[in-house]
């Protein structure tokens, strides 16, 4: 392992601070949020909230961890990681505990962990070594193979547990960094071709009932106001009755009297646009634009392709997350189980979106330094 | 150096396009929800934590003129459930389907509905609610609600009407008062979370329900009872289809009672008729829906009929209005009468009345008189009075579905219609226009608009609307109608089946062919009587129609006299009239009581023999040929009855062959 001189000056003032501000600014806004959906102004408990800020503390260790090691450290050791990644999501199949029909979560008595969380990280770091060792490769159907292999082996165990909304994030980071890799736009409108041909299929072979409600539903809500529909027209509602300036922090009738289903996780935003209506719900956009723009910019200027890799993974990742949930609170979009990034409560969400933004810092901090 | 950052540098102007493509996007719709549909949203939101309980209004009591009770509102309950707070279903459905006897698997179905609520039922009794909420099961809803009951069933069911589920008038004076019955729904208010607790603490707003005002009916409950009673046994007795009876106060056009029979159960109004229980379910909804709505109709005021003998007094009194005739002008019948080369027969041609005054031949309903009387007056005039006398025009009684009858237009009528409408035939009437024309009559030639409300009052008993009377015109002068109650007084002799001894009772029989399609069809009658008593000051006028008798007799003064008289006379003794006995009448009711005995089946003869030994007078009804060896088919009064010495007993003989 290479260790930089921590207090070494020139790697302190590369730390982007657009990064570090809008990350900071996004995780307070949540804690707020979570603080009001779980109601403490009516006697609700604070132990969510708390839980948030513990998590929120330990992210801000395992970013200063991250940032000790050099990004290409992760790089070197990529087959390891790999491996550790399969072994990750193997072992929930196995240990994890079914909820709602799935094993995604493994159960450690107070603390419950999510394998696919970390594994995004670790897919990010071991894909883009993978790219920008193929990078030039990237112009043949039987050099792309296995790049698509590398990824298909993750996503098929995701799909196993069965995690449809993950696997999304991954194909969705995948294809952002293939793009970015420089995949020859034939293969993309080729891949592109054969997402919209296997449509059908999947809808025939692949999708659950469950899920085939879901994308009835999503097209039409009213299909079923009091079951698979209600998650989207109660957030509407609590959105669009939130108006241009919102209820006031606190003061949501949607959120208060219970109507805003999973509003501290999955549906906190609908409680930000009840409550601070079109004001507080764009600015939630705004600074993830803000940080999302800040990650490109590192992704451009960083010293390497390894680096610039696995800043657009983050930044599809992010992106991702941000577009469904969003966009399922607001009709965009079938509801899926995908969290807000920073905001919505969640501690290994909170951590590994955390420790993501501590790989765009450390490749934006090193991005000076020439290694010998 | 082929790095990818040169590609990357290409690629990062495409993603960023993407970028604020899809964030405009986001807010966009944002922008949409929050800012153009949002009022749509707040409504949304606000109906789903405000729940908005409507609680219903009284409706008010319908009395009768002497403040009893016809139509009351009884507490009942809408039964609700609310699937997300059920425990058990299988054990809900079970109790509600005992207690309602309701079907199991329907109502398991619809508990188990994805819905904030589902009603099971409406007005349900206070005694099933009790025995649902001592089962204590989650997720029932009881909320209150009226009722509407009527105390006596099957009484007075075409004035009073009924009401719909959600208590509003359909028919009766439940329509026509719909507007002051019923009252204004209250609401109460209250917030609730989204698991439809009320909060505690929470704003709620409760909004007094207005109940509705109390109809005070010119309907007098008991004489209503003597016309329920009267011809319930007519409609029996005469295997009839249907009787009707109105009873109406001829000074103020007060109806003080209207009966049909048969009719139906205000109760329940959308029972199936008995006659229809067996073929009920393969009917089509819409021959379902005719057949209730044939029971609801009601004959009184929807029904038109040619009136026949009944209508010689309209013409009449026309005649001596029009000083074209007098009481004593002699005529001459003959048995028939020849109009326009068209042969017009007297009802007796076989046996002509011969000479007879103009007061004779009202008595004896002498149809050659009528038509020489109506060609006297000419179309104009007899045109004239009839639609003086309201005919062709609804009378605008407040009840639903009056029709106007049918007028004959003055240009369309020939002399043969001229002589045919003289003596009741070629126009048709409805029952309540033809008793406000004789009541006009009876009260000295004014035409009072029929009421049957009048007036409104609260809870009090104060007033708060009333109804006044309502004359529509002056037909005739005061001594023309007292001319032609005289004559009327003289038409009902003590041998008519109407006549009550000291009671004064004037009056007209009518009997006409039912005409069907243009057509008359034989062996099918309208059998009438209208009348008034007592003649020198009527306080009341009664009117009896028998449609469709199929019994042995069929004339309006055997079948429908004696059920007039039986109304009449419990109804003058209930409102106290003092009989006013001529020198005969009184000598008669010193004399001692005998029996009447059994005469029925007998020939006359031995019928005149039997009657003479109790001491006791005879007449034989005059309206067929007869002889002495004809068979007695009816008497009035019965076998058995106790009545004064001298007194007449009236026989029916079987007409000859």
């Amino acid at each position: 392992m290479k260790f930089d001189d921590l207090v070494d000056r020139k790697l302190l003032k590369n730390i982007d601070l657009g990064v570090v501000f809008s990350t900071v600014l996004l995780i307070i806004y949540g804690i707020t949020a979570i603080a009001s959906a779980t109601h403490i102004t009516r006697g609700g408990t604070t132990g969510l909230m708390k839980v948030q800020i513990i998590a929120f503390i330990l992210g801000i260790i395992g970013v200063l961890i991250i940032l000790l090691i050099d990004y290409n450290t992760f790089g070197d050791n990529y087959t390891l990681i790999y491996i550790v990644n399969i072994l990750l999501l193997v072992s929930v199949l196995f240990l994890g505990s079914k909820i709602k029909g799935s094993r995604s979560w493994i159960d450690f008595g107070p603390l419950n962990f999510q394998p696919s969380e970390v594994v995004k990280l670790g897919f990010i770091l071991t894909y883009a070594k993978y790219l920008e060792k193929k990078k030039d490769k990237l112009n043949r159907i039987i050099d792309v193979l296995p790049a698509v292999m590398h990824m298909g082996v993750i996503i098929g165990l995701i799909l196993l547990q069965p995690d449809f909304g993950t696997a999304l994030v991954f194909i969705f980071i995948s294809v952002f960094m293939l793009y970015a890799a420089g995949l020859n736009y034939k293969m993309i409108a080729g891949a592109f071709a054969t997402f919209l041909i296997s449509i059908p299929m999947m809808w025939f072979f692949l999708f659950k009932p469950y899920q085939k409600d879901r994308i009835r539903v999503f097209l039409n809500p009213e299909l079923d106001p009091m079951g698979a529909g209600y998650h989207v027209l109660q957030s509407q509602t609590a959105i669009g009755s939130g108006q241009f300036a919102g209820k006031g922090l606190f003061q949501g009738t949607q959120n208060n009297l219970g109507f805003i289903p999973e509003r501290h996780t999955d549906f906190i935003y609908s409680v930000i646009g009840e409550e601070l209506g079109l004001i507080g719900a764009v600015a939630v956009i705004v600074l993830f634009m803000w940080l999302l723009l800040r990650c490109i910019h590192v992704a451009k200027v960083s010293k390497d392709d390894y680096g610039m890799l696995i800043c657009v993974g983050v930044t599809a990742m992010y992106l991702f997350h941000v577009l469904e949930n969003i966009g399922m609170t607001i009709g965009l979009m079938p509801v899926t189980g995908i969290p807000l990034p920073f905001i919505s409560y969640g501690g290994s969400s909170l951590l590994t979106n955390m420790a993501a933004v501590g790989l765009v810092l450390n490749v934006g901090m090193r991005r000076q330094v020439i290694r010998f | 150096m082929s790095s990818i950052k040169t590609v990357v540098k290409r690629r990062i102007i495409v993603v960023l396009f993407a970028f604020f493509a899809v964030y405009a996007g986001l807010i966009g719709r944002l922008a949409f929800i929050q800012i153009i549909n949002s009022s749509e949203y707040q409504q949304k939101a606000m109906e789903q934590w405000t729940r908005d309980i409507p609680i219903p209004s009284q409706r008010g009591i319908i009395y009768d003129r002497n403040s009893k009770k016809l139509a009351i509102s009884a507490t009942a309950y809408e039964i609700y459930v609310r699937p997300a707070e059920v425990k058990d279903p299988e054990v809900l459905a079970q109790a509600l389907s005992d207690v309602l006897e309701m079907d199991r698997a329907q109502l398991l179905q619809k508990i188990s509905v994805k819905k904030d609520t589902v009603i099971i039922k409406k007005k349900v009794d206070a005694d099933k609610v009790k025995a649902l909420r001592e089962k204590e099961l989650s997720g029932l809803i009881f909320i209150d609600d009226c009722k509407r009951f009527y105390p006596q069933t099957n009484f007075a069911s075409y004035i009073l009407g009924f009401t719909n589920t959600d208590n509003e008038g359909q028919d009766g004076v439940e329509l026509t008062y719909e507007k002051y019955l019923n009252g204004f729904p209250g609401r109460n208010i209250k917030m609730t979370d989204a698991h439809g607790q009320e909060l505690p603490g929470s704003e709620a707003k409760y909004y007094e329900p207005q109940d509705g005002l109390n109809l005070v009916l010119s309907v007098d409950e008991v004489i209503q009872h003597f016309a329920e009673k009267a011809i319930e046994n007519a409609l029996v007795e005469n295997k009839a289809k249907r009787v009707t009876a109105i009873v109406v106060d001829p000074k103020t056009g007060d109806i003080l009672a209207m009966a049909v029979k048969p009719d139906f159960d205000n109760n329940d109004p959308r029972k199936i008729p008995e006659e229809l229980l067996d073929k009920w379910s393969t009917m089509s909804s819409k021959e379902q829906y005719d057949a209730l709505f044939k029971t609801w109709r009601n004959p009184a005021v929807s029904d038109t009929y040619e009136p026949g003998s009944t209508f010689k007094i309209i013409t009449s009194v026309a005649g001596l209005e029009e000083n074209v005739v007098k009481p004593d002008d002699r005529f001459h019948c003959v048995g028939h009468v020849t109009v326009s080369g068209k042969r017009i027969k007297c009802w007796r041609s076989y046996n002509p009345h011969g000479p007879e005054s103009f007061a004779e031949a009202v008595k004896n309903s002498c149809n050659p008189v009528f038509v020489e009387v109506g060609q006297r007056l000419g179309k104009e005039k007899l045109y004239k009075y009839i639609k003086a006398f309201g005919f062709g025009t609804p009378t605008n009684i407040k009840l639903p579905g009056e029709a106007a009858g049918i007028v004959r237009g003055v240009n369309e009528m020939g002399p043969v219609e001229l002589a045919n409408i003289s003596f009741g035939q070629g126009i048709s009437v409805t029952p309540i226009q033809l008793i406000s024309a004789v009541s006009a009559v009876a009260n000295g030639g004014y035409l009072m608009e029929p009421r049957v409300a009048k007036k409104v009052i609260d809870d009090m008993g104060k007033t708060v609307h009333e109804f006044p009377t309502r004359m529509v015109r002056q037909v005739i002068s005061k001594e023309t109608a007292a001319t032609m109650r005289q004559i009327l007084e003289a038409a009902v002799a003590p041998t008519a089946g109407s006549y009550i001894p000291g009671y004064k009772v004037a009056g007209k029989t009518g009997t006409a062919q039912k005409a069907e399609g243009g057509f008359y069809v034989p062996g099918k009658f309208v059998s009438s009587f209208i009348g008034f008593a007592p003649a020198n000051d009527p306080k009341i006028v009664v009117m009896v129609v028998i449609d469709e008798p199929g019994g042995a007799q069929h004339f309006g003064g055997v079948i429908a006299a004696p059920v007039a008289k039986s109304i009449l006379y419990d109804t003058l003794r209930y409102l106290d009239v003092k009989p006013q006995y001529t020198p005969e009448e009184a000598k008669l009711l010193q004399k001692p009581l005998v029996k009447v005995p059994e005469v029925e089946g007998m020939s006359l003869q031995n019928a005149i023999k039997e009657l003479a030994k109790a001491k006791l007078k005879y007449s034989v009804d005059s309206e067929f040929e007869h002889s002495l060896e004809s068979v007695i088919l009816d008497q009035t009064p019965k076998a058995g009855a106790d009545i004064n010495e001298g007194s007449i007993v009236i026989l029916y003989a079987k007409p000859k062959e």
